[in-house]
């Protein structure tokens, strides 16, 4: 091979592998700020008053919110109720606390998402796009705070969770359960107020509050944030979550692919060719001498 | 052959690691059950010595003081007498020595009488190491400090006669030895602490020897560990009617001031202190006089003083952190349930110059000094006011899901007015009736037509930029937390307070 040919593949191949590379980018940067709430589990009465509005903004089968039994159990979030209150029982005192997709900033369920069904809209929201689902269920698998649910029973089923009611931010309202607590224990706004205010709550009352935001970086951080009055893993919080999104954890080995089947194939292959070249010419200079 | 010799291999070493997995699964004699004793004593005696090379010992004096008893002997059947008459605190010796004859003394003794007892049949304690050094025992200590309060100090008054000296004395210098000194008593912990000091003991030994053998003697008051450190024995003394106040020479209304030293620098009016109507909330001289029973100002210089860590007499008066503070003090109260309703939204500890002026009342230091407050300037009575409290307030702006709410104003306003007027601290800070209305109608002047909660509190909740509640939030939270800080559990429901509107979901 001559220099310009190796100078032709080796472009080539950096070519290749550069376009290859930017189309696997994961985070792009979103247009505007991601939106975020902040769940102060010391305001929260268990009204479920949020469950109701949900269920009602999405056709849901919608609680009444004065059954009182439901709190016999700790329930999860489920294909037909996008978000629960459970009630844990502290020292003397009772603590409500609301679950639902926690919209993480690098979602889990996003990245293990084979098709991009999983996708962070960049408003915030983290939202299931039917059109696209496989139905392999792995986004259930990588959710650390077990929000998607599949619906087994159903000829076609889906996939439920919280959507962070995207429709409604993009007609410039508040998400249903946010506008229907009557005491203001949620918080809308973009993920950087919420977390001003949570932390301007911990300090104007430290003895109200167990100082840690949760959300602000478990998991790489979460669009809903929580408060509480009293250390979280009483009151049914995962605390063992590291501080990697868990895209994170994946993306490395991801990210080599496209080098190693592409740069290194090219690589020794022009190196083979190389060395063959340089043998053909001393047998040929043998067989003459 | 080699496959063989393989194969066995493999199964002894499946055997030997199920054997091991086995030996670990000891049964838990006491799963998950602790017990709670008062008279629990962790023997580490030696650890004086050095480190401990074993884990110390879980003793239960009680117990054994009961069984003691029941075979016909006394405290000498572990405790030696001293030269002085009394009883060594400790087991089966009079000093430490060294590690060996303090290890030989315990395992000699304890042991030789748990055999003895095992030999005539009875059931008896432990003989072997591992059963008195407990890894993880399963006593656990419930016992709780005693607090001479000023109701067990009058009875105990009763029982010595009222003679002080039966318990309380001085240690004088001069004479190298403890006289009684009437007029002077002061509490034993003003001088016994908790390390000893040259020749004088710790609290806690003092209060043991002589607390117990006055009560052995008399035959009277518990002499057992639990008689004195059960919370459940403490909470059963007995209580008297009315604790007659404990006469020592104390005023009974007084300016307080700076000390004598710093009277010249002081500029603040002096503050008239009602001593004797503070006697009667605290439970103890010590909750103030936490050191020795002189004025404050006669330890807490005005100025912080180089190379000293004592307190200045700002932060003694005023540290809202503080359980003996002024402000301190006042500040707890204001978060007992009948004022927390309208304290708990204002801020914790939030001085205003206002408030600066209900105590600093009194003259100026220097004549302060001679003078005395009379007893009833100090006494502030209910002021009433001559506003117009409306008895029923209709609540309806909001109204979509619930009926509006008919609030009984004048019932909120009576009651509180109520519980402030039998409280002298709430009557002296603000017991003015028109100050009432600040509790629910906040930041706003007093008057006969506050401002409407929708001035301030908008329709729609603001997100997380401002921290004004909208209104739906305001009035839910203003109403319940208000009830639940005051411990009230009658309006527990939504409908107690509005009905729902017929047709809706």
């Amino acid at each position: 091979m001559d220099r310009r040919q190796f100078l032709k593949i080796a472009a080539a191949s950096g070519l290749f592998v550069a376009s290859d590379a930017s189309g696997l980018v994961y985070a792009a940067v979103p247009p505007k700020e991601l939106f975020g709430v902040l769940v102060d589990t010391t305001r929260c009465i268990g009204c479920r008053r949020c469950e109701e509005a949900c269920a009602r903004s999405h056709g849901l089968p919608v609680p009444d919110p004065n059954d009182a039994s439901v709190f016999g159990t700790q329930r999860t979030t489920g294909t037909s109720a996008y978000t629960v209150v459970n009630r844990y029982a502290v020292g003397s005192s009772q603590i409500f606390v609301k679950r639902q997709c926690m919209h993480c900033n690098q979602p889990g369920c996003g990245a293990a998402c084979l098709v991009k069904a999983m996708l962070k809209i960049p408003e915030g929201p983290v939202i299931w796009r039917e059109s696209k689902c496989m139905g392999c269920r792995y986004c259930m698998v990588s959710c650390p705070f077990d929000v998607p649910k599949f619906e087994y029973d159903k000829a076609i089923p889906k996939i439920q969770k919280c959507d962070f009611c995207f429709s409604r931010l993009q007609a410039g309202l508040k998400p249903a359960c946010v506008e229907a607590c009557p005491v203001e224990a949620l918080v809308f706004g973009t993920r950087r107020e919420v977390l001003e205010a949570a932390r301007a709550r911990l300090v104007k009352r430290p003895d109200a509050y167990f100082p840690h935001i949760y959300g602000e970086r478990e998991a790489g951080g979460t669009g809903w944030l929580y408060l509480a009055g009293v250390p979280f893993d009483k009151i049914g919080f995962n605390t063992n979550l590291s501080t990697t999104a868990y895209p994170e954890f994946t993306t490395g080995f991801l990210y080599s692919v496209p080098f190693i089947f592409v740069l290194w194939p090219t690589f020794l292959f022009g190196l083979s060719r190389i060395t063959r070249r340089e043998g053909k010419n001393e047998t040929q200079a043998g067989k003459k001498g | 052959m080699r496959q063989k010799m393989i194969v066995c291999f493999l199964l002894a070493g499946a055997a030997g690691l199920s054997l091991l997995s086995l030996a670990g699964c000891k049964p838990n004699t006491a799963a998950g059950k602790e017990v709670g004793r008062p008279d629990l004593i962790l023997i580490d005696g030696l650890s004086m010595f050095g480190p401990l090379e074993s884990t110390p010992v879980p003793f239960l004096h009680d117990l054994h003081a009961e069984i003691v008893q029941k075979e016909g002997r006394d405290c000498t059947a572990c405790h030696l007498e001293t030269a002085k008459g009394a009883l060594s605190q400790k087991y089966m010796r009079l000093e430490d020595t060294d590690r060996q004859t303090a290890m030989d003394i315990y395992h000699e003794n304890c042991l030789a009488c748990h055999k003895e007892t095992a030999q005539s049949g009875k059931s008896s304690g432990p003989v072997t190491c591992g059963e008195c050094h407990v890894k993880k025992p399963v006593v656990f200590s419930t016992r709780q400090p005693v607090v001479m309060d000023l109701n067990l100090h009058a009875r105990h008054i009763d029982a010595a006669d009222g003679k002080c000296e039966t318990c309380h004395h001085q240690y004088d210098e001069a004479q190298k030895k403890l006289v009684s000194a009437p007029g002077q008593e002061i509490s034993c912990r003003d001088c016994h602490g908790t390390l000893p000091v040259e020749n004088r003991a710790t609290f806690r030994f003092v209060s043991h020897e002589s607390c117990i053998a006055c009560h052995a003697e008399y035959g009277a008051g518990p002499r057992d560990c639990g008689g004195c450190h059960d919370p459940a024995n403490q909470r059963s003394v007995q209580k008297l009617k009315t604790v007659p106040r404990l006469d020592r020479g104390q005023p009974n209304q007084v300016y307080l001031t700076a000390s004598k030293e710093d009277i010249g620098s002081s500029r603040m009016p002096s503050v008239p202190f009602d001593h004797a109507a503070h006697e009667a909330v605290a439970s103890t001289c010590r909750t103030c006089h936490h050191q020795t029973l002189k004025a404050c100002a006669a330890c807490h210089p005005l100025y912080e003083q180089a190379g000293k860590s004592v307190v200045p007499l700002e932060r003694a008066m005023h540290a809202v952190q503080s359980p003996r503070s002024c402000v301190g003090c006042h500040e707890t109260a204001k978060f007992s349930p009948n004022c927390a309703g309208c304290h708990g939204l204002i801020e914790k500890g939030a001085l205003t110059p206002f408030a600066c002026t209900r105590c600093h009342a009194g003259p100026p230091p220097d004549e302060a000094t001679s003078r005395t407050p009379a007893a009833a300037s100090l006494r502030t009575p209910f002021e009433r006011s001559t506003l117009e409290v409306p008895e029923m307030v209709e609540i309806a702006s909001l109204s979509e899901t619930f009926e509006g709410v008919k609030f009984a104003h004048r019932r909120h306003t009576e009651k509180l007015e109520t519980i402030i007027a039998s409280s002298k601290l709430a009557v002296h800070f603000h017991g003015r009736q028109d100050l009432v209305c600040q509790g629910c109608h906040h930041h706003t002047p007093v008057g006969q037509t506050p401002p409407r909660c929708r001035s301030c509190h908008g329709e729609a909740p603001q997100g997380a930029g401002l921290h004004v509640p909208a209104m739906l939030a305001a009035y839910h939270r203003q109403c319940m937390e208000c009830h639940e800080r005051m411990e009230i559990t009658t309006a527990s429901s939504c409908t107690s307070c509005h009905e729902k509107k017929s047709g809706s979901p």
